[in-house]
């Protein structure tokens, strides 16, 4: 028959098998793989100008995500299929570009935003440097911030859902 | 919903009946993000963008690809040190779990969170007083309702002294709302007592979240209400937010319209802090403070030349709560984290002339523990007191004036992996010990099996209890009816007392579960619960005495008076199912056809009744609703509702019909017109004659609303 004290005694135990496991080592860090997911998702709740049948996305090639990005060549987005060019600086991303992706670069890299094309990147304060959305860490959690005149100006449409998951959005 | 939980019940529910391990969506609710995450997933995909292969996604996976096949909501939720664990969804449950997501609460007609619950299969929500509502899950439907556990951000706030939930003094903005999960049936392996019937854990979004400052108003024929808040991130690691809300309505109506005197209104103020010291750290702080004061018709007995009457008198409640809780989460690693939280609630409250005055302390702490491939404990401990200061009346009153309780609850579970991500066992129990049923155990066994990416089934048996309320063990209660007695050739008054005794037993309930749920194809997605519960033990009326009423003045009898004692001489069974179709009619629409049925019989020895049975509960609910995203800038939402009868047919059934237009000027503002009970002027849900208050009818409705973020 169970008793409470033997209760008593289990969790007890188990307590301080816990606390000891506390020793060890840190956890490694997927946030690559995670803001990359993100910039997919994002895509999906775009709507580019033409709806175009392929959408390019560009990242320089030491960016941290770049590698996961590449992953998300041949996906599909709605009708469009995702297409991955890395290069090697900032200055060599292009106006043809649909998606930039800037890990640390500031908006002002690539000379900002051109039309039908979003920018998304890591940085501190990304989105209010000019960038169309800026992804911020927060503890262990990656959130996204939403300029939308950066978006307005490009002739890129959010749809409300995204704009609702927004952490914060500017104007 | 329970009374002795801590933290996270109902995330434990969910990491119990799922596969490996589950990270915080919300930091601060350890396991259940996962599963509700991929709810979520579920039932917010309709925005445009390709639909996502649920039944791939339901199959769990690591790294960028198990990414991919998440949702937004739920990629956010992902702690970024921790992807490598696999995914948990709802699909992956063992048990009748449904997510309310934030697109859900935004599109929908409902003004508060019982009206949220309303779109859930199976719950059984009906408006009582304007200041009442009964909310229950699979039978039990009744003003004092008391099945449910009901959690805000981890905290336990079921009261135990005269009903499990008053559902007015949750005030929560829904526009703060992250997600609500809804467990039917018992929570599974969790903390404590009262889930018997099933969990809402209702969480708030991280303060991170949102940020600037946002107004929600809306005014209309019943009601008006306004919700703000303003947040802020002031470093990498700390985050605040600053919020409130006010409501009032002039009440709900009577059989022939508005009658006066029967108002509500109520705010709440807060503010929450957030803040991340390190990426496997998670702290949250919280302070509430609410107030409202509510008015209620009722029906005093008069005694006159020709015969007993009832005479309307206005009630003028009040009611107001504090609330302040802290919360720190600590991954030590992908195979182990734990949680530590207190918090404290005040709950005060008018009710029936008397007084309610309630102090709540709650420590506990949980953990998860995976120790190898095919084990994963989850186990936790916490410690609770309730202080009940009862101002009596003739109506309610307690004879010692206050009461304490304690309680010393823990869980305890295994999750056997035995084909992993194909067949999952879990295996725990619940334990507690208070000082007024003394130990209760409530063990439960869990099993899901995936026999395809597009199918999977699951079966549980699971032991719950309710304890008993303060009402039922101490409190006394004086109801007088007018009603027809034999011997008298007219109604005479019926003066019922009720004495709560300190040998009053917990309920108990062995429910049989099981289901099903799968992919039709990659855009439509079923899901099947059924259930069988032997209910024993149920909390009875026991009738001790009958004598003639006497009053001041007559010399004569005026009517009967009937005296009970709370017993546990009644026992009952319910079987039901619960039903979801849910799928996309085109990339712009988005669709869900939902079906309940119950048959609940409740069983007591001659002389009792069972105290919750009302009869209240259909035995049919269908629920059809639509999301339609015509343009950019435009969508409509609409649902309707079938609730069958109840009472005897004292309780028609209904059929209504909500509707939501809106229109999105730019990304900061939109506004919305909601119509809600279209079909009829206004619907009896709750048939009261227990109580001597006047009938209330939800009347139609029609309010606008326009949501602003800056």
């Amino acid at each position: 028959m169970f008793r409470p004290q033997s209760f008593r005694h289990l969790t007890l135990a188990l307590v301080c098998s816990a606390a000891a496991l506390t020793a060890q080592p840190a956890l490694a860090d997927d946030k690559s793989a995670v803001k990359a997911a993100l910039v997919y998702n994002i895509m999906r709740f775009v709507k580019f100008p033409g709806d175009p049948g392929q959408l390019k996305v560009c990242a320089t090639a030491a960016d941290p995500v770049a590698g996961d990005l590449r992953r998300l060549d041949g996906r599909n987005v709605g009708r469009a299929r995702i297409s991955v060019v890395t290069v090697n600086s900032p200055a060599a991303i292009g106006s043809s570009c649909d998606v930039v992706y800037l890990d640390s670069d500031s908006p002002r890299s690539i000379g900002g935003v051109s039309h039908g094309q979003i920018l998304i990147g890591g940085g501190r304060n990304f989105a209010e440097a000019g960038g169309t959305v800026g992804l911020i860490n927060f503890g262990g959690q990656v959130r996204f911030v939403i300029n939308s005149s950066a978006a307005r100006r490009a002739d890129i449409t959010f749809s409300a859902q995204l704009m609702q998951l927004a952490a914060k959005v500017i104007s | 919903m329970k009374t002795t939980f801590s933290a996270s019940a109902l995330a434990i529910v969910i990491a119990a009946i799922q596969p490996g391990l589950a990270q915080a969506q919300d930091a601060t609710i350890p396991p259940v993000p996962e599963a509700t995450a991929a709810a979520a997933q579920d039932k917010t995909d309709s925005a445009p963008g390709p639909e996502t292969d649920s039944a791939k996604a339901a199959s769990g996976k690591g790294d960028l690809d198990g990414l991919l096949d998440m949702s937004l909501e739920e990629i956010l939720a992902q702690e970024v040190t921790s992807v490598a664990k696999k995914s948990r969804r709802v699909g992956d449950s063992a048990a009748a779990v449904t997510v309310i997501t934030q697109d859900d609460i935004r599109r929908s007609a409902a003004r508060n969170v019982p009206d949220l619950l309303r779109m859930v299969p199976g719950m059984e929500v009906a408006e009582v007083q304007s200041s009442a509502t009964s909310v229950s899950a699979r039978g039990f439907t009744s003003r004092f309702a008391a099945n449910l556990l009901v959690m805000i951000d981890g905290a336990a706030i079921y009261s135990t002294s005269i009903s499990g939930m008053f559902w007015d003094q949750a005030l929560i903005p829904l526009q703060d709302i992250e997600r609500i999960e809804v467990i039917r049936g018992p929570g599974g392996t969790l903390w404590g007592s009262n889930s018997i019937n099933g969990i809402v854990n209702i969480i708030t979004k991280q303060s991170v979240d949102t940020q600037g400052l946002r107004l929600n108003a809306s005014a209309g024929t019943f009601d008006y209400r306004t919700e703000a808040s303003y947040g802020s991130q002031l470093t990498d690691t700390l985050s605040f937010r600053v919020y409130g809300d006010f409501r009032a309505t002039n009440g709900l109506d009577s059989a022939s319209g508005a009658v006066p005197n029967n108002s509500w209104k109520g705010g709440l103020g807060g503010v929450r802090f957030d803040v991340a010291p390190s990426e496997n750290d998670s702290v949250v702080v919280l302070g509430e403070y609410s107030r409202g004061s509510f008015q209620e018709r009722f029906q005093a007995v008069n005694l006159g030349p020709l015969g007993a009457s009832y005479v309307t008198q206005i009630q003028q409640n009040r009611f107001a709560s504090t609330h302040v809780l802290a919360r720190w989460k600590h991954q030590v690693s992908t195979d182990f984290d734990f949680t530590l939280q207190a918090y404290f609630n005040n709950l005060f409250r008018t009710e029936f002339g008397a007084t309610i005055d309630r102090d709540l302390f709650d420590l506990s702490g949980e953990g998860r523990w995976k120790i190898d491939h095919v084990n994963e404990i989850n186990f936790g401990l916490s410690g609770r007191i309730s202080r009940d200061r009862i101002g009596s009346t003739y109506s309610l009153s307690d004879p010692s004036g206050s009461n304490t309780d304690r309680w010393l609850t823990g869980y305890l579970q295994d999750e056997i992996s035995i084909v992993p991500d194909k067949v999952r066992l879990t295996i725990g129990s619940k334990f507690e010990e208070n000082n007024f049923t003394g130990f209760e155990i409530q063990p439960s066994v869990r099993l899901f099996v995936r026999t395809s990416p597009a199918f999977a089934a699951w079966a549980s048996i699971s032991r719950a209890v309710k304890t008993p309320l303060l009402i039922n063990r101490e409190m006394q209660a004086n109801v007088t009816l007018i009603q027809n007695v034999p011997g008298f050739p007219i109604p005479v008054p019926v003066s019922a007392t009720f004495n709560g005794t300190s040998k009053a037993q917990s309920e108990e309930v062995v429910a049989y579960e099981a289901g099903f749920r799968g992919n039709l194809s990659r855009t439509w997605t079923y899901d099947v619960a059924l259930f069988y519960n032997d209910y024993s033990k149920l909390s009875t009326g026991d009738l001790v005495g009958t004598a003639p009423l006497f009053v001041p003045g007559y010399f004569l009898p005026v009517g009967v008076q009937l005296n009970y004692v709370v017993g546990n001489q009644g026992s009952g069974q319910s079987k039901g199912m619960e039903a979801s179709l849910s799928g996309t009619l085109a990339r712009w629409w988005k669709a869900e056809l939902s079906y309940s049925y119950l048959d609940l019989t409740l069983n007591a020895k001659p002389g009792s009744y069972v105290l919750s049975g009302d009869g209240a509960s259909p035995h049919h609910q269908v629920r059809l609703s639509s999301v339609m995203n015509l343009t950019d800038k435009f969508s409509t939402d609409a649902s309707i509702h079938y609730v069958g009868e109840a009472q005897n047919h004292k309780r028609a059934a209904y059929t209504d019909l909500d509707i939501r237009a809106t229109y999105r000027f730019n990304s900061q503002i939109e506004v919305s017109v909601v119509g809600s009970n279209l079909l009829k002027d206004r619907r009896l849900e709750y048939y009261q004659d227990t109580l001597p208050l006047e009938l209330v009818y939800v009347p139609r409705s029609v309010f606008a609303e326009a949501r602003v973020r800056f």
